[in-house]
């Protein structure tokens, strides 16, 4: 397997007051790999993105890139689909390349390109508040796409939608994602969710998180492997010693190659909490 | 709304024929059209006087508000510093400064259009400032997660957002600025329609004066509407928006 694109390594991160949101946390992702980081709500899932965003420092620990990856490897999807309601949906969709200065004829073209495959086809002149929920999710997608960075950084994308459209818009990223091969980093708090669309899922425990608990976690380090390549040796950072001893209580589960989404979705997350098993 | 209004004016008017004041003390509608066109020269110089004033004024504001706010918006400890100051100056009568706007730079136009301003520009100034300041965390983030520089934010986001609450109170203070320029006129002045009315209720012409309270009426609607139009056409889709946040959402 290639170095992986992103290594976080011990990372942690308080507030100024002492509040802990992020403990030795770690973890890596290669390219062309959907991780999805799961854990209980406030377990300091956002900090971590804000973290790698640049828009908070850690405390202490690091991001590491694989070399050869641009400075700002992240194109970032937030909750809220943060649509400007001034622009169109062309517009919106190449924000992000406003901001990098490119030129405008030329990024318009490259956005409206892409509208048929994000099912805006004909929309592209649209203003938002004519859009459905939906297509305004799809809009926010394709301006985490048209920034072409190496990593997809999505938090809780859709959570503000209704199921069916969620489960549509849930189907589609995992289709477009396994046709382009996008690196996708996901934090979300739905189980299911993170079963369907990732290849590996890290559970995260209750604030201040960390991937196994190593200050914090009793039964709630769970982690669960999965792979598109068969058996999956544990990753390194997970068997590294600055875990301590309790990271050893996380259950493995290897699975084989499994294409099938039923199957997948059957077997890929295993949960601690469930079954006591104790790995030596 | 129109039919209301008509339905007011007949009531006026029938109550009139009925009760037969004194046209000094309640003349009715019909009175006050006629000798509105009888005198519509006059009116219509005065009217342009006050209008002269109201934009002058409203320009300055406009302007000014516009600069400062700006500048305000890129720095924080300026932004602090003056916040208070201006939240406190919504509280001073300034209407009451009128006599001594005149007492200090007489009867011409410069007492009338700094009156104008110091009624329009504070609240001009302070909405923009909020306007500014209203700014979704969740876009900035978006924004500062794409790299965007500090001009990029307030060029792409701040700006554009703020876009719909300035021109909430721009129409606001754009009513404020024909009361301004009136009351200033009102306090001392040589034309105007805030002179007109106080010549005519000296000289008893309770018509008259209310067909200059009528033209100031229309006056200030007009540039409402014009104000509106705007918005339409700078903004075509704050309206939505407006109605989004009305309804639905939030």
């Amino acid at each position: 397997m290639n170095a992986p694109i992103l290594q976080v390594q011990n990372l942690s991160h308080h507030y100024p007051d002492g509040t802990a949101t992020l403990d030795a946390l770690s973890f890596d992702l290669h390219e062309a790999e959907v991780v999805s980081l799961i854990g209980p709500s406030g377990c300091g899932k956002s900090t971590l993105l804000r973290v790698l965003l640049g828009l908070e420092q850690p405390t202490t620990g690091q991001v590491t890139l694989r070399p050869g990856t641009p400075e700002h490897p992240f194109a970032y999807y937030a909750q809220d689909d943060n649509l400007f309601e001034w622009r169109t949906v062309v517009d919106n969709a190449a924000l992000g390349l406003d901001v990098a200065r490119r030129n405008r004829a030329a990024s318009r073209a490259l956005v409206r390109a892409m509208l048929l495959e994000f099912g805006l086809d004909g929309f592209g002149d649209h203003f938002p508040s004519q859009l459905s929920g939906g297509m305004r999710q799809r809009t926010a997608l394709l301006r985490t796409v048209a920034q072409h960075r190496p990593i997809l950084l999505l938090d809780e994308p859709f959570s503000a939608l209704d199921a069916l459209t969620r489960s549509d818009l849930n189907t589609w990223l995992r289709d477009a994602a396994t046709r382009h091969g996008w690196t996708i980093l996901l934090v979300t708090h739905d189980q299911a969710e993170a079963r369907f669309l990732s290849h590996r899922i890290i559970e995260l425990s209750a604030r201040p998180a960390s991937v196994v608990g190593v200050s914090t976690a009793k039964d709630r380090m769970a982690v669960a492997v999965s792979s598109r390549d068969g058996i999956t040796p544990v990753p390194a950072d997970l068997q590294s010693s600055a875990l301590g001893p309790s990271a050893r209580r996380g259950v493995w589960t290897t699975l084989k190659r499994l294409d099938d989404f039923t199957a997948r979705r059957k077997c890929s997350v295993l949960n601690v909490a469930d079954s006591e098993i104790v790995v030596d | 709304m129109g039919v209301s209004v008509a339905v007011l004016l007949t009531l006026w008017e029938l109550a009139v024929a009925v009760f037969q004041p004194r046209p000094s003390i309640l003349p009715p509608p019909s009175r006050i059209v006629e000798q509105a066109l009888l005198h519509a020269p006059e009116l219509a110089e005065h009217t342009l006087a006050t209008l002269i004033v109201t934009l002058a004024g409203f320009t300055c504001s406009l302007a000014f508000s516009w600069a400062v706010a700006i500048t305000v918006d890129f720095n924080d400890t300026l932004r602090r510093a003056i916040t208070p100051l201006l939240v406190a100056s919504q509280t001073i009568p300034i209407i009451a400064i009128a006599p001594l706007m005149i007492l200090w730079f007489g009867f011409g136009l410069l007492p009338k259009v700094l009156l104008v301003v110091l009624v329009t520009f504070f609240p001009m100034l302070l909405g923009l400032i909020e306007a500014f300041r209203a700014t979704p965390s969740g876009k900035a983030e978006l924004l500062a997660s794409m790299g965007a520089t500090r001009w990029q934010q307030f060029r792409f986001l701040r700006l554009p957002q703020a876009i719909p609450a300035f021109f909430t109170s721009l129409r606001i203070a754009v009513t404020y600025a024909v009361v301004g320029a009136i009351f200033a006129e009102y306090a001392g002045s040589t034309a105007g329609l805030g002179v007109y009315m106080a010549v005519q209720k000296n000289a008893f012409r309770t018509d008259l004066v209310l067909a200059a309270v009528a033209t100031t009426a229309a006056v200030s609607i007009t540039l409402f509407a014009l104000a509106v139009l705007a918005e339409r056409l700078v903004a075509p889709w704050a309206l939505r928006v407006r109605q989004d946040t009305a309804g639905r959402r939030r």
